[in-house]
């Protein structure tokens, strides 16, 4: 006993010696802040909690800014409790002083102390009932993931006190990022279902009614539906949710894949909805545009669509003067760039059956010596919501350790850096680590995990290592690319 | 009338005195009531000076090359066709006017190089006729030639490819016609150490369903050449049915044990990737290897890219194992790549071919395609010059894209590629971090008198302009740089200057 004891011990004053050493070190790599015609407005400790999504929502005259969060524990400030991660509720009316109004606790499987996105809530999308063709006029909802069981509808009418109303889908196996149409009810929810060959696909729901769910289809490549030969691996192009341009555009673009080997496809929507919905090979391939594969080592997680750009350079072309483009954002996954480079890709898709790549963006490496900084360096997501201040113009990308990138996308030939901050860490910043020769360091660096941008131009940058969210606005020539003079 | 008359006179000089500086665009329109308009008079040039000038007896050129040959270096140049004002030009060395076929010019001493010989072509205007094409082997190098001599492989218009002796570049003579009774030729290649020869050619005579298709030959002995096995996309083969047949192939390059061919000059472009062995084996599982079937055409095919249907892969010049500075501090976890040590990437440098005059198409320009992955060709950044930058689409002529220098000498292979772009001249493009091409040089020559106008329909009428055709570059092993002129201009021999320069390799 007593020998066991002196085990534990020991053991217990190396971890002690570690973690004191891996504070040495991560103070060593305290970042202070870095910026290029980006200010910071206001910050949000969000309780020192992994962010992984911001949606922010303009409600009865009030901006409501809702995050996704990854998993973990903390304690809520609002009453004192340690709740496992869930979803921020805040209130951003004057971005100067962001109010922390709600924590959504998780509870039970989505209760995990180890971090990641297994655990937590991660997705929230908010819809307002005035839009929705058969919501309550006078309410707001929010769909959530949480955990990787279950999908949920939350009445949040009033922020302060949400109220769940729904369960859309429970007993599922891995959520990720959902997309829900304000405007039609339509969801394409990011779900792993345990009879279909990979980890995630889509299951497309009608939330027009958001408290009756109604399942259309469930949707993935051919070959990962169930029934098909086993795939290489569960993660095989696994599906990573779509970008819908509604109605309207009748398009949704997918990215599939997690580490390498990805693919963009261009898909009807409209054929999506209304097909046979059986997941056979031929019905899940009817729908299909066009499939781009990405090549061994990039993935499609994230898209953003650049329909109908008037190229400058080509404005004494004859023809191909308005284009199509897609910017399609792999993800980094390994820290301190333990992995194949990941950058931006630009997709022509202007002829959408032969989409073909025509450029790239990527954070100078050697502008920071991000590789050794700590934490991963490369491309997660960009902004979604589709404001007219930013769209066809500005878009900003989550870029992990160097923070948030604003990009100049007028040319999409010709992507130009115009802006980025990187925050400082603090005393909530956890360390990132790797093992080297058996051992293993750990550096405290900024994680950017995902960006958004609400209507009036403000933007909102969260923290995947707890850092907070900050809210930012462009400046000098930055500022001038937007289009703020309505 | 006569007030008239001087007015336009008057306006000829204003618009030369504002190219000379730039300010072409806005007086372009007031110009357009003559007939003929020319553009810059004079060289526009970044980082880069003329060392030399061959008029090419005014014929317009397609491909240079230039040969070491013994102590002397010898430029060979493939002509398009003449015109219908000028079908012939004069040749001063035989005091007679011949269609346009192959010049030879000494350039052992580049400032002066010395016209030593013209090998009379086809008749026919523009592709048509002339002799467009030209490779040059070394007996010493091919495996069963004489080696004491040089040979030329050339089109002969679009009837026939065929092989000259021209060891002695002043007198060069006939051996042996490869293969004749065509309607279509283009851009060969043909491999010195080995003799293989892939010769684009009609494929309509023996029911194949393209105009341009590869024929393979074993030119190993010049003068008897075996032919091996006729090649193309599937799609094209004799018998094949549906409407969507692919576009004529217009030329392969080899490196290694691949076959990089470009599909599609201007429109429909497809990259292919072949592997070589394959292709000059065929298919074992096949009674007939080389029969063509779909199977036997898709088994030596390692991957195929589509571009978009508005271009073209005109020409698909691989650069391989490039190290990528941005790349340095990046590395795997499985070793691929060691710390410290820059990732390797493979790419194809892809250009698309602009064919119409003052910018009555899609803009065309240059791809870099990553093909690390070779089975998922991506393409990843472009290049192209800025219209505003010149007002290129006022200019006349063709303004875009048309081929690559393709030779792969130590002194600038990795670093730079040269990019043949019509009204703009040759284009110098930085390609040491392949994601980002920029350029770095420029020249474009000024017109001459041979410069032959480039004429539009407005209202129904020809409206013309005389404007710079770069259409073809190349470089020699000593870092020359040989830009030819599609309207007749004739070759301009340059070199780098300044920063550019410094990025060659010339240290050795």
């Amino acid at each position: 006993m007593k020998v066991i004891s002196a085990a534990v011990l020991a053991m217990a004053l190396m971890f002690a010696l570690a973690a004191s050493m891996a504070a040495a070190q991560s103070a060593q790599n305290n970042q202070r802040a870095d910026a290029m015609n980006m200010r910071l407005v206001g910050y949000s400790d969000l309780q020192g909690r992994s962010a992984f999504l911001p949606v922010i929502v303009e409600q009865h005259g009030r901006w409501i800014a809702y995050v996704g969060h990854q998993g973990g524990t903390a304690v809520n400030s609002l009453n004192g409790k340690s709740e496992g991660n869930g979803t921020s509720i805040l209130d951003v009316t004057d971005p100067k002083h962001p109010k922390y109004l709600h924590h959504l606790a998780t509870t039970g499987g989505a209760l995990l102390t180890n971090r990641g996105e297994g655990s937590g809530a991660l997705s929230v999308q908010v819809c307002a009932g005035k839009d929705l063709p058969k919501g309550d006029r006078e309410k707001f909802y929010m769909l959530r993931s949480v955990g990787s069981e279950t999908q949920e509808m939350w009445d949040v009418t009033r922020p302060e006190n949400p109220a769940r109303i729904a369960i859309v889908a429970d007993k599922l196996q891995s959520t990720h990022a959902n997309w829900w149409e304000c405007d039609t009810g339509i969801a394409y929810i990011n779900s792993g279902l345990p009879d279909w060959q990979v980890r995630r696909i889509t299951q497309v729901f009608d939330l027009s009614d958001p408290v009756k769910p109604v399942l259309i289809r469930n949707f993935g490549l051919p070959g990962q539906q169930p029934g098909a030969p086993k795939p290489p691996s569960v993660r095989w192009r696994d599906g990573h949710g779509p970008f819908s341009t509604g109605p309207q555009g009748n398009r949704l673009y997918f990215g599939y894949g997690n580490l390498g080997d990805g693919a963009l496809q261009i898909v009807d929507r409209q054929k999506l909805l209304t097909g046979p919905p059986e997941p056979t090979s031929e019905n899940l391939l009817s729908p299909q545009i066009a499939l781009l594969m990405a090549g061994k080592r990039q993935a499609v997680h994230g898209v953003y669509p650049l329909l109908g750009m008037e190229i400058a350079d080509f404005a004494k072309s004859t023809k191909g003067r308005v284009r199509d483009f897609i910017l399609i954002m792999p993800e980094a996954i390994e820290n301190e760039c333990r992995e194949e480079p990941q950058m931006l890709i630009v997709v022509d898709v202007t002829h959408e059956t032969e989409p073909v790549g025509v450029a790239n963006f990527q954070v100078s490496e050697k502008s920071g010596n991000f590789c050794s900084r700590g934490a991963r360096f490369g491309p997660h997501s960009t902004n979604t919501r589709l404001t007219p201040i930013y769209h066809k113009r500005v878009v900003f990308v989550a870029w992990f350790n160097a923070g948030v990138r604003a990009l100049d996308v007028r040319n999409p030939f010709n992507l130009k850096e115009i802006g980025y901050y990187v925050p400082a860490t603090n005393a909530n910043t956890e360390p990132s680590c790797v093992k080297e020769d058996g051992k293993q360091h750990c550096k405290t660096a900024i994680v950017t995990n995902a960006v958004e941008v609400d209507d009036r131009g403000y933007i909102y940058m969260v923290d995947r290592n707890n850092t907070g969210m900050h809210i930012l606005e462009l400046t000098g020539s930055a500022r001038q690319v937007a289009n703020f003079n309505k | 009338m006569r007030k008239q008359k001087v007015l336009n006179n008057k306006w000829y000089g204003l618009i030369a005195v504002f190219a000379a500086i730039g300010g072409w665009g806005g007086f372009a329109s007031a110009a357009e009531e003559a007939q003929v308009v020319p553009a810059s008079r004079k060289v526009e040039s970044k980082n880069m000076a003329l060392v030399g000038y061959n008029d090419l007896q005014g014929r317009s050129a397609y491909q240079p090359l230039v040969h070491k040959q013994g102590e002397r270096w010898i430029a060979y140049i493939g002509h398009h066709g003449g015109t219908k004002e000028i079908p012939q030009q004069y040749n001063p060395l035989t005091k007679q006017k011949e269609d346009n076929g192959t010049s030879l010019v000494d350039v052992t001493d580049p400032k002066h190089p010395k016209y030593v010989a013209h090998i009379p072509g086809e008749p026919g205007f523009g592709e048509q006729g002339g002799a467009q094409m030209v490779r040059v082997c070394d007996g010493k190098d091919l495996p069963k030639a004489d080696r004491s001599k040089t040979y030329l492989l050339r089109t002969g218009g679009t009837s026939s490819h065929e092989i000259w002796d021209v060891t002695v570049p002043e007198h060069p003579t006939l051996l042996t016609t490869v293969v004749k009774g065509l309607k279509d030729t283009h851009k060969n290649w043909w491999e010195c150490n080995t003799g293989i020869a892939y010769l684009i050619s009609d494929g309509r005579p023996e029911k194949w369903r393209t105009k341009r298709m590869t024929k393979i030959y074993d030119l190993s002995d010049p003068a008897k050449p075996v032919f091996i096995r006729n090649f193309a996309l599937v799609g094209q083969q004799p018998g094949a049915t549906g409407d969507n047949v692919p576009e004529d192939t217009h030329g392969p390059i080899v490196a290694g044990n691949r076959v990089y061919f470009g599909y599609g000059t201007l429109l429909g472009g497809v990259i292919q990737i072949v592997d070589r062995d394959k292709l000059l084996k065929g298919n074992p599982a096949s009674k007939d290897p080389f029969a063509p079937t779909a199977e036997n055409l898709l088994y030596p095919q390692v991957s195929r890219l589509d571009m978009y249907p508005t271009i073209g892969a005109h020409t698909t010049f691989p650069v391989l194992g490039m190290e990528v500075p941005a790349f340095e501090k990046f590395h795997t976890k499985t070793g691929e790549f060691r710390s410290g040590k820059p990732a390797k990437r493979d790419f194809l440098v892809v250009v698309n071919e602009s064919t119409q005059n003052e910018c009555h198409e899609d803009y065309h320009m240059m791809f870099m395609v990553d093909i690390t992955d070779e089975t998922k060709p991506f393409s990843v950044s472009n290049f192209m010059v800025p219209e505003k930058s010149g007002n290129f689409c006022a200019r006349g002529g063709r303004f875009g894209t048309h081929s690559s220098n393709e030779d792969m000498g130590p002194i600038y292979y990795k670093r730079l590629v040269f990019i043949a772009w019509f009204n703009a001249g040759l284009r110098v493009v930085d390609i040491r971090d392949p994601f980002s091409p920029r350029e770095v040089a420029y020249y474009i020559p000024a017109i001459n008198k041979n410069t032959a106008k480039r004429c539009v329909s407005v209202d129904g009428k020809d409206r013309c302009k005389i404007a710079i055709q770069t259409n073809n570059a190349e470089v020699d092993d000593r870092g020359y740089i040989y830009i030819v002129d599609r309207a007749g201009t004739g070759m301009h021999i340059l070199e780098l200057t300044g920063p550019a320069r410094s990025i060659a390799n010339f240290s050795k």
